[in-house]
């Protein structure tokens, strides 16, 4: 039976990692946009993914202005995955 | 997180959470219907002209037409979703996007090979008609089901 990460099991981390599920890459500021968080919130949402590898965030200058994509890891789908797969678990099995 | 596992209401709405937010980027920031039409029909144009040409009569000149068309409309599409801050995944990495994309690939080389075949060894003309058809609507279709190249679009 797949266990819950407690690293994804944040909400609005959950909420990352679906998004980032969807596409090969997102903007800092589309996810900012998306959760309705500050810079500092969603920064530290990131640092927390970042640093279990789940993500990577790549700065990328575009029309000459900085931008942030951030990607979701192989070893972060593969989190993902198992946390949406234990979730369904939990109402299968209650 | 085995001593604190959700409820059963917590772990549905964790899954709503996940579902909703997947949804609502897949249709808030989708191209337009438009723009997905053109590139279907364009797409649909090249089966259709490969399926007509013969030596190098005007059917050659629409299949070539329709490939720089679906080549600029797909451009646009992926140039309209990273203005927006998303970039589309062309080899998916969920196995659900994977399967639907080895359908179409095998579906779409089946349409193809059909639509000259039929017409020129069987000598059914309205072949490339039909195969141009499907594999507009078959396009329009993943264009609209599978917008990134990832994630169904579904209903609840």
């Amino acid at each position: 039976m797949p266990e819950l990460d407690p690293i994804i099991h944040a909400p609005n981390r959950l909420r990352i990692c679906a998004m980032l599920a969807t596409s090969a890459e997102l903007d800092f500021r589309l996810l900012k946009a998306q959760l309705d968080v500050s810079d500092s919130v969603l920064s530290k949402q990131l640092k927390a993914l970042e640093d279990a590898n789940y993500i990577e965030a790549k700065k990328r200058s575009y029309n000459g202005r900085p931008r942030t994509w951030v990607s979701l890891t192989d070893l972060g789908q593969l989190a993902f995955n198992n946390h949406v797969a234990a979730l369904k678990s939990i109402i299968n099995n209650d | 997180m085995k001593n604190d596992l959700p409820s059963q209401t917590e772990a549905e709405d964790a899954l709503n959470a996940v579902h909703n937010i997947q949804q609502n980027l897949l249709i808030e920031y989708s191209p337009p219907v438009w723009l997905r039409l053109i590139m279907s029909l364009s797409y649909g144009a090249i089966f259709f002209g490969y399926g007509m040409t013969e030596h190098e009569n005007n059917w050659a000149l629409a299949m070539i037409v329709g490939a720089i068309i679906f080549t600029l409309s797909t451009a646009l599409y992926y140039y309209l979703y990273k203005i927006q801050g998303i970039k589309i995944r062309i080899i998916p990495r969920s196995i659900k996007a994977e399967k639907i994309n080895a359908y179409a690939a095998i579906g779409f080389a089946a349409l193809g090979f059909f639509s000259r075949f039929l017409r020129t060894d069987i000598s059914l003309d309205w072949a490339p008609h039909i195969c141009a058809a499907t594999a507009s609507i078959v396009m329009f279709w993943l264009l609209i089901m599978l917008p990134t190249g990832e994630t169904v679009v579904e209903e609840k």
